[in-house]
């Protein structure tokens, strides 16, 4: 079979104007007759036209103002996600440097209150001098919660 | 000092400032009224699901008024609308298997008693249900819509010459099943 055909795109229009078979002149109607690409393409664009006529028929969209409610609801959702970015980068910051200012905190007092358990008479002593550490500790956990927290919250889109 | 003076960019949720669609609400009911219905049936007819071709075409819309739609006449308008389902569906395809939908197997993209329910009198279901998704694609859209090739490229995003040769091999399979069903 040929790739194409010079009465191709006369067929083609005949085809979507809906002029084949009737309003096509004779000739036309030959040519189709004899060339095996103008017969595959009017058994081909009828049957999916035919098709599609049958899809259109049948289908059964929601109203257009569903579709148009959804939309708005996303360009909103989508124009505050972008809005809100700015802010969820200065929580990450502030978070980050909280953690290393307790971080550094921690490790220099961690070398005394090492030092303090290696020179105590006795491990009571040792025991005490952790209670040092406390307020570091809890701020940490403390600090660590809140930022999870705040960070859940701010990505959160449900 | 006010915290949005400190961060300009940043505004209360109230003051949100959303884009506007390229249509207003009348035009686009209008649009929809006469686009929805021809995208369904491509939806439907290229999956095989007409439940899945309602989603897409949902979808297809609100992606259509979310995004920059083109705004130089309808014809465009719905070629961008037909783009952005055929993407849907080639994204619907790579998730159910994580192979080219090239090659994909007509059977795994296409549920012939659904699709069948549309035009069971006609020979074309049985025969599209036999075809690979992206045959069925770029048959529909050449055929039941009447897209160039150069239009199919724009919407499939394909090259206009693979275009050629796809559907050179589509059409002829095609035409040898609906002639072996119509014998």
């Amino acid at each position: 079979m040929k790739f194409t055909c010079n009465h191709l795109d006369e067929v083609r229009q005949a085809l979507h104007n809906g002029h084949w078979p009737a309003a096509s002149s004779p000739e036309l109607r030959a040519h189709v007759a004899a060339c095996a690409r103008c017969t595959q393409e009017v058994l081909l664009t009828t049957a999916f036209q035919q098709a599609r006529s049958d899809g259109i028929a049948a289908s059964q969209p929601a109203p257009a103002s569903i579709v148009w409610w959804r939309a708005k609801a996303r360009r909103r959702e989508e124009a505050l996600r972008k809005a809100t970015r700015p802010v969820l980068a200065a929580q990450i910051f502030a978070l980050l440097v909280v953690l290393a200012t307790v971080g550094l905190m921690a490790a220099r007092h961690w070398s005394t209150v090492v030092d303090r358990a290696l020179t105590a008479p006795s491990s009571i002593s040792a025991a005490l001098g952790l209670w040092g550490v406390a307020p570091i500790v809890i701020a940490t956990v403390l600090l660590s919660t809140l930022g999870a927290v705040a960070l859940y919250l701010t990505t959160d889109r449900s | 000092m006010n915290w949005e003076n400190i961060i300009p960019s940043v505004a209360a949720p109230s003051e949100v400032r959303v884009a506007e669609p390229a249509m207003d609400s009348d035009q686009f009911a209008a649009f929809y009224d006469r686009s929805s219905r021809p995208l369904w049936a491509y939806l439907a007819r290229s999956s095989g699901d007409p439940a899945l071709a309602e989603d897409l075409m949902q979808e297809s819309f609100i992606r259509f008024l979310t995004s920059n739609a083109p705004t130089d006449g309808e014809v465009a308008s719905r070629r961008y609308l037909f783009r952005i389902g055929s993407n849907l569906l080639r994204d619907h395809w790579r998730r159910a298997r994580t192979v080219s939908i090239d090659d994909l197997p007509p059977e795994r993209s296409a549920a012939p008693d659904t699709a069948g329910q549309c035009d069971s009198r006609l020979m074309l279901s049985p025969a599209l249900a036999r075809m690979r998704p992206r045959d069925r694609q770029l048959l529909w859209l050449a055929h039941a819509e009447n897209y160039s090739h150069k239009e199919i490229a724009e919407i499939t995003g394909l090259a206009s010459a693979s275009i050629r040769m796809i559907l050179f091999r589509a059409r002829r399979e095609m035409s040898r099943l609906l002639t072996q069903a119509n014998a």
